[in-house]
C-alpha cells in the first residue's frame, strides 16, 4: 500500500473513502487515451514490475509472469481485453496489483493516476452510447474531472480467462 | 538419467538448464535420459518454444515407451536447486496458455526460467505435426 500512496491523489483525503460508507473509493487509470477506475478494495498495491518472462502460446492480453517478493503473477493488458490494443510495459514501469476473488495477478495500463473518492451518488449506469465494450463496464462516475468509466473487475478477468481457453 | 536417485536431496530439484532460440529454459532432470550431440533418429526442432538456430545438443526422453529428442541450441547446465524455487504457473496462465508443455517456472538469481514439461511439448509437436499433414 505505500507504493500507492506515492501516487498522486486527485481529492483531499481519498484514502479516508476506503472505510467510509458515504464515499466510493476507486483506484484510477488511464487506458486508450481515456480514464478508467476500479473499485481501490481490489487493488493491493502499485509497484514497479521486475524482468518481464514471456510465455509461449499465450493469448494476446497475458503479457508474461514476472516474480514479486517470491510470489509469481500474471501480467493483464486491459487495452488487449478491452480494445484488442497493445499497451507497452517497460522494464520498471508501474503496474497495480490486484485480487479478484481467487485471482491474484497484475494490470498494465498507460498510466496509473491513484485514488479518487466519490460519493455514491455519482454512480450512473453504463450510458447506452458507450463505444467500449459494455460488458465490462460496470458504471460511470461523474467526477470534477468528468465522467470516469469504472469496469467491472471480476467480470473482466472472467471473460479473460474464458478466452484464453475458449481461443 | 542425469541425476541417479541418491543425488538429489528431498529438498531439491535436479533442472537441465538449456538455450533454444536464444531464451534460456528448464527441464526436470529426471524427464532426461540423455544428452546427445550427434542427430540419429530425427530431431524435434519446432515446438512452441520456438526453433533451435544452431541445434548442438538433443535432449532425450521417452515417451510412449520409445525415445524422442527435443533440439536445443545449448545445454548450459546441470544444476540441482532448491525445490521451493520451482513453481507452477500462476492460475490465469495455467488456464490460458494454449500449450501442455509448460509445467512451472524456476525462480533462478534474477530470472524466471519456463520449466518445461519435455514429454508433453514433444508429444504436443507430434500432434500439431500429424494434424499439418
Amino acid at each position: 500500500m505505500r507504493a500507492m500512496r506515492e501516487l498522486r491523489h486527485e481529492t483531499s483525503d481519498p484514502w479516508e473513502a476506503l472505510g467510509s460508507p458515504d464515499q466510493v473509493a476507486l483506484f484510477v487509470f488511464r487506458l486508450l487515451g481515456e480514464r478508467y477506475a476500479v473499485h481501490a478494495h481490489l487493488v493491493h498495491e502499485v509497484i514497479r514490475a521486475g524482468a518481464l518472462t514471456r510465455l509461449p502460446a499465450a493469448p494476446a492480453f497475458l503479457l508474461g509472469v514476472f516474480n514479486h517478493r517470491g510470489e509469481i503473477l500474471a501480467v493483464l493488458d486491459l487495452a488487449q481485453l478491452l480494445a484488442e490494443e497493445n499497451t507497452s510495459l517497460a522494464q520498471g514501469a508501474r503496474v497495480a496489483i490486484v485480487q479478484s476473488g481467487p485471482w491474484k495477478l497484475a494490470l498494465v495500463a498507460e498510466a496509473l493516476e491513484g485514488l479518487v473518492s466519490v460519493p455514491p451518488t455519482a454512480l450512473e449506469p453504463p450510458p447506452t452510447s458507450w463505444p467500449g465494450p459494455s460488458e465490462f463496464l460496470e458504471c460511470v462516475a461523474q467526477t470534477k474531472d468528468g465522467p470516469l468509466s469504472v469496469l467491472d473487475l471480476p467480470r473482466l478477468i472472467e471473460v479473460a480467462r474464458a478466452r484464453g481457453t475458449s481461443a | 538419467m542425469i541425476f541417479g536417485p541418491r543425488e538429489v536431496r528431498a529438498n531439491e530439484r535436479g533442472i537441465v538448464v538449456f538455450d533454444l532460440g536464444g531464451r534460456r529454459h528448464a527441464v526436470e532432470a529426471g524427464t532426461v535420459e540423455r544428452i546427445v550431440t550427434r542427430e540419429e533418429d530425427g530431431w524435434i526442432r519446432s515446438t512452441v518454444l520456438g526453433r533451435p538456430e544452431h541445434a548442438r545438443r538433443g535432449l532425450v526422453t521417452t515417451l510412449d515407451g520409445r525415445p524422442r529428442t527435443l533440439a536445443v541450441d545449448e545445454v548450459l547446465g546441470v544444476e540441482r536447486v532448491p525445490a521451493d524455487s520451482i513453481a507452477p504457473l500462476p492460475e490465469v496462465a495455467r488456464l490460458t496458455l494454449r500449450t501442455r508443455g509448460i509445467a512451472g517456472l524456476v525462480a533462478r538469481d534474477d530470472e524466471l526460467l519456463l520449466l518445461v514439461d519435455l514429454p508433453e511439448l514433444i508429444r504436443e509437436s507430434e500432434e500439431e505435426s500429424t494434424s499439418d499433414a
